[in-house]
């Protein structure tokens, strides 16, 4: 599993750094597939809308709510501008032939809003707690 | 590694349930009054309150006082915290690794 990096490169931004092994296409293509939305976002996660490109929306019903947001950018398979719930995220794909770098940037309006955003989980353990929640409801789904 | 925090206890708690298993699921679909929620378990409203302030208690629905009833929603996930993004991105990369070659 390759390592994941988690910064914060100004006042009101979170960026995530992933790299991946596959070419970049492949990356971008899963990323934007709605069939495969379900395998990653949790099973029973339905895609009620997912019209990607730039003013199309999405909007996904998971298992604790629905997630929506609007496209922005959608420039396959290098980059894609996006809303999520609360804030903007700025996906970069980057070619490094077999493997493909993924920087993904979140920016809020408020520090705060960031601030809450990055110690979910990480401080208080509790998203983490979640997402083992999220674990189980699909085990429960199976 | 992630540390397990007493609320994190409590939704364990929470979802041992069968009935408030099936009560998060249903307002997965949106969110319902309590006794909208009573109503197809055949059960009383005193009965899904103690049910629904456990969820309420395990932070995975919150209740606002509409009027006289009170409605219940799923917790949103407008404040998901980065460590289940991080999770997330882990399925992201095994779905990555099994469509690879596929197309």
């Amino acid at each position: 599993m390759n390592e994941t990096t988690v910064t914060k490169p100004s006042e009101l931004e979170i960026r995530v750094e992933r790299v991946f092994d596959a070419p970049r296409a492949h990356v971008f293509s899963v990323w934007t597939d709605p069939q495969l939305i379900p395998e990653w976002w949790g099973d029973g996660t339905v895609v009620e809308e997912m019209d990607v490109r730039a003013g199309g929306t999405y909007r996904f019903r998971t298992a604790f709510g629905v997630v929506q947001g609007e496209y922005h950018e959608v420039e396959p398979p290098e980059r894609l501008v996006q809303t999520f719930q609360n804030h903007v995220q700025t996906l970069v794909f980057e070619d490094l032939g077999e493997q493909t770098r993924m920087t993904q940037t979140m920016r809020f309006a408020t520090t705060e809003e960031r601030d809450t955003t990055m110690n979910y989980g990480v401080e208080e353990g509790a998203k983490g707690g979640f997402a083992r929640i999220d674990e189980v409801l699909r085990k429960i789904a199976a | 590694m992630v540390q397990y925090s007493a609320s994190v206890d409590r939704a364990f708690a929470a979802l041992a349930d069968p009935t408030r298993r099936a009560v998060l699921e249903r307002l997965g679909a949106g969110s319902a009054t309590i006794s909208e929620l009573a109503e197809p378990f055949g059960m009383s409203l005193t009965g899904m309150k103690k049910h629904i302030r456990l969820l309420e208690e395990a932070e995975l629905v919150t209740t606002e006082k509409v009027g006289r009833v009170r409605r219940c929603t799923l917790v949103p996930y407008a404040f998901e915290g980065i460590s289940t993004w991080l999770q997330r991105l882990d399925r992201f990369a095994h779905v990555v690794e099994r469509t690879k070659g596929a197309r």
